[in-house]
């Protein structure tokens, strides 16, 4: 009775890690389909998207990217500058007193 | 061991098992879709610049119209704080020559420049006689002292204006006839360095 429990848990673990197996290799062949599926989508929108660069149809979409492309840098460099006009407009007055000294100092003859 | 013990270590066994099975594929899954957005991003990259090849034109033209008047807009508010700084500095030696100009400024001659400046007007005219106007205040150390000036010129004639001009400090010479003259003034002299040193300021100050 005993030897028979035995190889009966061992035929269902053994049929267990056989479903297992299938299960992880649907894991993987779902993740491959999908992938499949992105990329193929990808070339197709590539695809697409060249040919009507080509024959200039729906421009306007194209220039509605780069605009907002453009608008992104527009816009780093709108705060680059902020930034910088920030910096001078802080500069202390004792530095401004010393770079007028360096202006006296010139003013009257050596 | 007991044949519940044995039975129990076995499930324990493939449940471990089962549990790394799994594991792996999900992190093989995890790999595969990470790869194919990695070369999704490639391709819609590349494509971006396929189409940028081919309608280059247009989408730089939308490009230069926004991102260059960012930058021309940013530029002027540089150009516009970088000025009102050397302004700043500006005013501050402005005040600062009238301070020395008064007498209000320690270890400056500011009476020995004034001579300094008639010579150098000298030099540059190369006239035998002059005729020197300054400020009511510098008018009478000039007087008192024209014949140093005098010496100082190689003896040439000098002669001090009685009218005094509104200038902050320094002297006009000019040549008996009028035909030429020089304005050696302090607000003059103080334009000219301005003018030259804007860069030199400018990089003192960081801001360029």
């Amino acid at each position: 009775m005993g030897t028979e429990n035995i190889l009966s848990l061992g035929g269902r673990l053994q049929k267990l890690l056989e479903k297992t197996d299938a299960e992880a290799q649907e894991i993987i062949s779902d993740a491959q389909a999908k992938a499949d599926e992105m990329v193929r989508e990808a070339k197709e929108e590539s695809e697409r998207r060249l040919v009507r660069a080509q024959y200039r149809t729906g421009l306007d979409e194209f220039l509605k990217d780069a605009e907002a492309e453009a608008k992104k840098e527009a816009e780093k460099t709108r705060k680059d500058y902020a930034k910088q006009v920030e910096k001078i407009k802080a500069i202390p007055e004792d530095r401004v007193k010393e770079a007028a000294e360096l202006l006296v100092r010139e003013v009257l003859p050596k | 061991m007991s044949q519940e013990k044995m039975d129990n270590a076995l499930i324990d066994k493939t449940i471990d098992m089962r549990g790394r099975i799994l594991g792996e594929a999900e992190k093989k899954a995890t790999w595969i879709l990470t790869k194919a957005e990695e070369e999704k991003k490639r391709i819609m990259e590349q494509t971006h610049k396929s189409i940028e090849g081919v309608i280059g034109s247009e989408l730089r033209a939308v490009h230069d119209r926004i991102f260059g008047r960012a930058q021309l807009e940013g530029r002027r508010q540089l150009l516009e704080a970088r000025m009102e700084v050397l302004n700043r500095v500006y005013d501050e030696a402005h005040e600062q020559i009238k301070a020395m100009a008064a007498g209000k400024r320690r270890g400056v001659d500011y009476s020995g420049s004034l001579i300094k400046l008639i010579a150098e007007a000298d030099q540059a005219m190369g006239d035998d006689m002059y005729l020197v106007s300054a400020n009511a205040k510098d008018l009478t150390y000039l007087k008192k002292n024209v014949g140093d000036i005098s010496e100082a010129i190689g003896g040439k004639k000098i002669t001090i204006k009685e009218t005094p001009v509104d200038i902050i400090g320094g002297i006009i010479v000019s040549n008996p006839d009028g035909t030429k003259s020089m304005e050696n003034t302090l607000e003059r002299r103080l334009g000219v360095v301005n003018d030259r040193l804007q860069t030199e300021i400018a990089k003192k100050l960081g801001m360029i």
